[in-house]
């Protein structure tokens, strides 16, 4: 009597760690979310100074569809993340790197519906 | 009179101000503060750029060596950008038109049209920084100078964007109407973080050198 019970306890946690963790390891797997976020990585010339590259971050962070925006010194490349359902045309965003005082290479979209 | 304007125009070729400390023309909708303290000079200056090209503002100095101030309206344009796969180069041309105001011995109160004009030069990637530049100031009686400024610099690390940076650097400045010493030389020390720039030094005179530059 008393082992049933303790079965049925067992099974009840255990279907419901179940149940919980399934749906949070399916999220996990996705770590953008039901939206993703559109990366666009642009390779460019002249990036060699952070206290410059600030520019970067100022002109961008104007632009209503730009979420954030990361700097990699060592290779040169600027990524700009996009609001879910945002987008901004290749040629505004090389005309705001090209404002910001830098050459663009190249131009990479990622995760972009 | 030809002589005196081919002298004026060779002068507005070969000078410029002490604002290339930091960049001289920002980003388009950038406002720059900076605040330089050396042996011979105290400046202030806020500019704000209008385009990729230019700059303008509010400069205001003291000068120590022969005690006058300036007070002028700033213009700066960057004449030509070298953006390389691993390294920048800049070239700018900096002038400010304004008064100047004395009262230095017979100059007692006296208020002059003043100027100045220059270039400057600079390249960097992310171990070494080389700048040279040179100033032409007009101030009527008060002044006329032309001074020139080098600087070598080395950073001891390499970090990534939002780390703070260091660079250990080397100054010779150039003022052939200098009272002291024609040559001065400035070791000092660079740090930036994110939007604010700071230089501090002592010069082989035992003066110091405090820069500050904030750009929003």
């Amino acid at each position: 009597m008393k082992n049933n019970k303790l079965i049925k306890t067992f099974s009840i946690i255990t279907l419901t760690i179940l149940l919980g963790v399934v749906p949070i390891g399916s999220f996990a797997s996705h770590p953008e979310g039901i939206a993703k976020t559109c990366k666009v990585e642009t390779k460019v010339n002249g990036l060699v100074c952070d206290f410059c590259a600030r520019s970067l971050d100022k002109i961008f962070k104007k632009q209503e569809a730009v979420e954030e925006i990361d700097v990699n010194l060592d290779d040169g490349l600027v990524s700009v993340f996009l609001k879910p359902q945002q987008d901004i045309e290749d040629k505004k965003i090389k005309q705001l790197i090209t404002d910001a005082g830098y050459s663009v290479v190249s131009l990479d979209r990622k995760d972009c519906e | 009179m030809k002589k005196h304007m081919f002298m004026c125009a060779l002068a507005m070729i070969f000078a410029i101000s002490p604002s290339a400390h930091s960049r001289p023309v920002s980003y388009p909708g950038g406002w720059t503060f900076m605040t330089h303290h050396s042996f011979d000079k105290t400046a202030l200056m806020v500019h704000y750029t209008t385009d990729t090209k230019h700059a303008f503002g509010y400069v205001a100095e003291y000068n120590d060596d022969k005690d006058w101030q300036f007070h002028g309206v700033l213009a700066n344009y960057l004449a030509k950008r070298w953006n390389m796969p691993n390294s920048q180069a800049n070239f700018y041309i900096n002038s400010a038109a304004g008064v100047a105001y004395s009262d230095y011995r017979a100059f007692d109160g006296k208020t002059e049209a003043a100027g100045y004009t220059g270039i400057s030069f600079d390249w960097e990637d992310r171990r070494f920084f080389t700048m040279y530049e040179n100033r032409l100031t007009y101030a009527g009686d008060i002044e006329k100078s032309i001074d020139h400024m080098a600087r070598l610099g080395v950073a001891p690390y390499i970090g990534d964007y939002g780390d703070v940076h260091s660079w250990l650097m080397l100054q010779a400045d150039l003022k052939p109407n200098n009272k002291q010493d024609e040559w001065t030389i400035t070791p000092l020390v660079r740090f930036f973080k994110d939007i604010y720039l700071l230089e501090v030094g002592v010069s082989d005179q035992g003066e110091g050198l405090v820069n500050f530059v904030v750009r929003f």
